[in-house]
């Protein structure tokens, strides 16, 4: 056992290191190989590469104490899975990015399989056909950009791309991003798969749709019926993510909260396509460090998930659950709030504001649900294992203050949370029970029910 | 006429083996596939010896007058040694492969026979420098071909034989028309970089269509292109090794190495963009691909969904050339070598599971990745290059069509394309999923043999490195962008 713990350490660590420490601006050109492969750390890169880092060496960690069939193709595909989705974020060019985007995306469906129990083969094979279909967008999307610019690097790009390659790269990344209509195979994958491999995929690998939407779009530009219809769908997702609580099992809710926290993002982009005077360094900023919050939080509460359905309920992962809750719904005095202020502070709309604040009732309502459906677990005892999600939960906390950001204190920060808490709690006394609905929400529309 | 000792050497390298094979006791077997493979090896020699010579500049031609006008030549340019280093390499493995595959099978020099005659045939053609001496080889393929469809002798491979021979004595007609019709006008008709039918006098529209179309039925029967494609999943009652060849390296090549010819060096990409000639082959490629790649979701027998793949693949290479610009011309060209790689690791992987596993049908190979990992394996290569994802080497050739594509201004055809890759990862990556997710169906039946799997392996490992290093200063990839300068002459 700790020999694993030493050949995690040994593999993980030195990714996260490098990470920290290597300087914005590091290039790399290996221009003999394969087409031309070229890497870059830019400022936004270097803040998806730490969180991914971080995440993934909590997960590799985690792993060692939960996996225990079939290690050799499951250490494999993890790092497979890992090396694309690591890279993608390094690329320069835009056939590198396809490159380690798709090796990412091929790997983990592997992970998603895992157990091999009928809902796992499900979740995968659904995860699969978007994938697939994902990647031939993005193919198309791609080659249109490559051919509209003449050259393949990321700082060629920037001026107008034609109507059709947007579509594509928007429906392309849309569908890791967990766009809401694309987002089908979400909520099947959180849950089916192994717990460190759902903390690594609502964690890590749906911010790498955002990441190629950031990389690729002509955002400067931005393109106003193509905004509107993502506002839509980034409003539907927030409010989407209300099916959760139909679902009787944590990991489904935290993919259905998963899928309104992407859509705090997908409306953001959205926004920025109609404004696109929007489009600054501070607003990318926003978008970073909510992604590297959101990553940390969801990443730990898929953790402390899977200990508390393994026999782990004690009280101490109840404490921690509820913090990364709290976390989660812009509680007050946290880097949740932070997130979710500065992404609103560049919205003037004012129905749009209090859309966006109205959003935080969703997540406190989902947290409460998994709450006190996580009360209801038979008692458990303590596993070392916890203090891995409750280290990326630590990170979580100090996460704007590391970034020296300022918490502005409202009082409209304990109102989601409390009201949550509120209401569940009288359900919870009152003995009533939310309707259970149906496992896969709109893709029950499309497959016959046996 | 200079050092065309070389050409003929490279001919007999295989005749000689072939003639002797044939007059050879069935129990020689040690004599046997020892001539085969010093002949192949003597090929590749005379091959690298080649290919030195091109590079310092050296000219290789053989020129013999048969009547006035009308010359039998063969000739070494960058195209023909392209096409005659693909052919030997993938001899070599295939040959391996046979002798592994072929060990309780009947008949043996009759078939090794013919298998050395139809590398000469290929060659021959390769080599051809002009359209008559381009026939007479690839008459000779069909006749090669014919029987080592024929070999197993059983109702099915009679049948196929007989359908192939029909398709191809209707291709080899209209092929002979064409052919009659093209000399019928006062050239010189030596294949041209740029072509040569432009400086024809009194040639009108007219005939210039009617003769493409009819030269098109001829080689279009090879390449299997839609409507004369029939023969091809047919044929798989043919021993493995055989499908390899065939849809690999020889045949369907054949064929659209006769497009590629009639298009850049007779006619000139010039002349067959003003006449609208590439519209038509366009449209006829992307019809193919989509058609084969639909058709091929429907198998259930493993053969038979890579024989359609084939159908729908051979046509990116005529879409390639279909495509007017050096992108549309670097990718079919180069498809020519990553499909015949990507394809014979395929028609090697399966030959290997029905040989030691009994494998025929899709849903057979469960579990492959458990019994059979090394195989499973390169099948799974070729299966991910065949898609077209990166970094193997079917994503180069789809990076270029797709490049051209745009280039000529069509979405359409970048979107058949897509489609294409869509449907190819429906039918490829089902099997995947079964050979490494699912419990094994079928036990090994027979013992493995290392030149069973090895030559799938190697091009396996070619696939991959065809792709990562494809801007390499070997590659095939560099060697077609040469080509497409001469053409375009830039």
């Amino acid at each position: 056992m700790s020999l694993r713990i030493c050949g995690v350490v040994l593999f993980f660590l030195p990714p996260l290191l490098f990470a920290l420490l290597a300087p914005e601006g590091f290039s790399f050109v290996a221009d003999k190989l394969f087409l031309g492969m070229h890497f870059h750390l830019s400022a936004n890169a270097k803040i998806f590469i730490t969180f991914t880092s971080l995440i993934y060496l909590a997960a590799a960690l985690y792993s060692v104490f939960s996996v225990t069939t079939k290690v050799k193709r499951y250490w494999l595909l993890f790092a497979l899975t890992y090396f694309g989705n690591y890279m993608l974020f390094l690329s320069a060019d835009a056939i590198s990015f396809y490159l380690f985007f798709s090796l990412m995306s091929f790997a983990v469906f592997g992970l998603i399989m895992h157990d091999q129990s009928s809902s796992a083969r499900r979740a995968a094979v659904v995860y699969i056909v978007f994938a697939f279909v994902g990647e031939i967008l993005l193919f198309l999307g791609i080659m249109q950009t490559i051919f509209h610019y003449d050259s393949t690097l990321f700082a060629d790009f920037g001026s107008n791309l034609p109507l059709f390659a947007q579509l594509c790269l928007l429906l392309g990344f849309g569908i890791k991003t967990g766009v809401f209509v694309l987002h089908m195979w979400l909520p099947l994958a959180h849950s089916a798969a192994p717990g460190p491999v759902s903390a690594v995929l609502s964690g890590v690998m749906l911010k790498t749709g955002v990441f190629g939407w950031i990389v690729f779009l002509p955002l400067a530009h931005g393109h106003d019926q193509l905004g509107l219809i993502l506002t839509l769908l980034g409003f539907l997702g927030i409010f989407g993510g209300l099916y959760g609580l139909g679902r009787p099992t944590l990991k489904q809710i935290l993919a259905y909260s998963s899928l309104s926290q992407m859509g705090y993002l997908v409306m953001f982009f959205g926004l920025i396509l109609q404004n696109p005077q929007l489009y600054t360094e501070a607003a990318l900023f926003a978008v970073c460090f909510f992604c590297f919050f959101h990553a940390l939080s969801k990443a730990s509460l898929f953790l402390f998930a899977d200990i508390l359905l393994h026999g782990g309920k004690t009280l101490l992962t109840l404490v921690l659950s509820t913090v990364a809750l709290l976390l989660l719904s812009g509680f007050a005095f946290s880097s949740g709030a932070v997130a979710k202020d500065m992404l609103k502070s560049f919205i003037d709309h004012d129905f749009l504001a209090i859309l966006f604040a109205a959003g935080s009732f969703v997540t406190a309502l989902l947290g409460a649900r998994f709450f006190f459906l996580a009360l209801q677990l038979p008692r458990g005892k303590n596993t070392p294992a916890v203090w891995i999600p409750a280290s990326l939960l630590g990170f979580a906390l100090v996460l704007a203050p590391v970034y020296g950001l300022a918490y502005e204190f409202s009082l409209l920060h304990f109102i989601p949370a409390v009201t949550a808490a509120a209401l569940f709690g009288w359900l919870y006394k009152t003995q009533t029970q939310l309707p259970v609905l149906p496992e896969g929400d709109i893709l029950t529309l499309f497959t016959q029910r046996k | 006429m200079g050092n065309w000792i070389i050409l003929l050497l490279l001919l007999l390298s295989s005749v000689i083996p072939s003639v002797i094979i044939f007059f050879l006791d069935q129990r020689r077997e040690f004599l046997r596939n020892f001539l085969n493979i010093t002949g192949i090896f003597f090929k590749l020699l005379l091959v690298s010896y080649l290919l030195y010579g091109l590079h310092l500049g050296l000219e290789f031609r053989l020129e013999y007058e048969i009547f006035e006008g009308i010359n039998f030549s063969l000739r070494a340019d960058r195209l023909s040694m392209l096409f005659v280093t693909l052919s030997s390499v993938l001899w070599l493995f295939t040959t391996i492969y046979a002798i592994a595959y072929l060990q309780k099978s009947l008949n043996k020099s009759l078939f090794f026979g013919f298998f050395s005659l139809c590398v000469s045939a290929t060659v021959g053609l390769a080599l051809a420098g002009n359209l008559f001496t381009f026939f007479i080889f690839y008459e000779l393929l069909t006749l090669t071909t014919f029987s080592l469809i024929l070999h197993e002798r059983t109702h099915d491979a009679k049948q196929a034989a007989i359908t192939y021979l029909k398709y191809t004595v209707f291709g080899g007609t209209s092929f002979l028309l064409g052919l009659v019709l093209l000399y019928s006008l006062n050239l010189p008709h030596t294949f041209v970089s740029g072509g040569y039918l432009q400086y024809a006098q009194h040639l009108s529209d007219i005939q210039a269509w009617l003769i493409f179309i009819i030269l098109l039925l001829g080689v279009g029967v090879k390449a299997a292109l839609f409507g004369l494609h029939g023969w091809l999943p047919k044929a798989m009652a043919a021993p493995a090794p055989v499908s390899a060849l065939l849809h690999a390296v020889a045949v369907v090549k054949a064929g659209a190495f006769g497009i590629i010819r009639i298009v850049y060096d007779i006619y000139g990409i010039q002349l067959a963009s003003s006449l609208g000639l590439l519209v038509f082959l366009a449209a006829i490629a992307a019809m193919t691909i989509i058609y084969g790649s639909i058709k091929a979701l429907g198998q259930t027998n493993l053969k038979k969904r890579l024989a359609y793949s084939t159908v729908s693949q051979v046509s990116y290479i005529a879409l390639g050339v279909a495509l007017y610009g050096p992108l549309g011309t670097i990718g079919g060209i180069v498809h020519l070598v990553h499909q015949g790689v990507m394809k014979i690791t395929l028609f090697f992987c399966a030959g290997a599971f029905a040989k030691t596993a009994g494998v025929s049908t899709i849903d057979q190979t469960d579990g492959l990745g458990k019994t059979m990992p090394l195989s499973a394996l390169a099948f799974s290569i070729g299966a991910f290059g065949m898609i077209g994802l990166p970094p193997f080497a079917g994503f180069v050739s789809k990076y270029y069509l797709s490049l051209g594509a745009l280039a000529n201004d069509s979405l359409a055809l970048l979107c058949v394309l897509g489609a294409s890759a869509l449907l190819n990862g429906a039918y490829f990556l089902p099997i995947v999923y079964r050979m490494w997710f699912l419990p094994p169906k079928t036990k090994v039946v027979a013992a493995k043999s290392i030149f069973l799997y090895l030559p799938a392996l190697l091009s396996a490992l070619l696939t991959v490195v065809l792709g990562l290093f494809a801007l390499g200063d070997f590659s095939a990839l560099t060697w077609v962008k040469q080509i497409a300068e001469s053409e375009y002459g830039s």
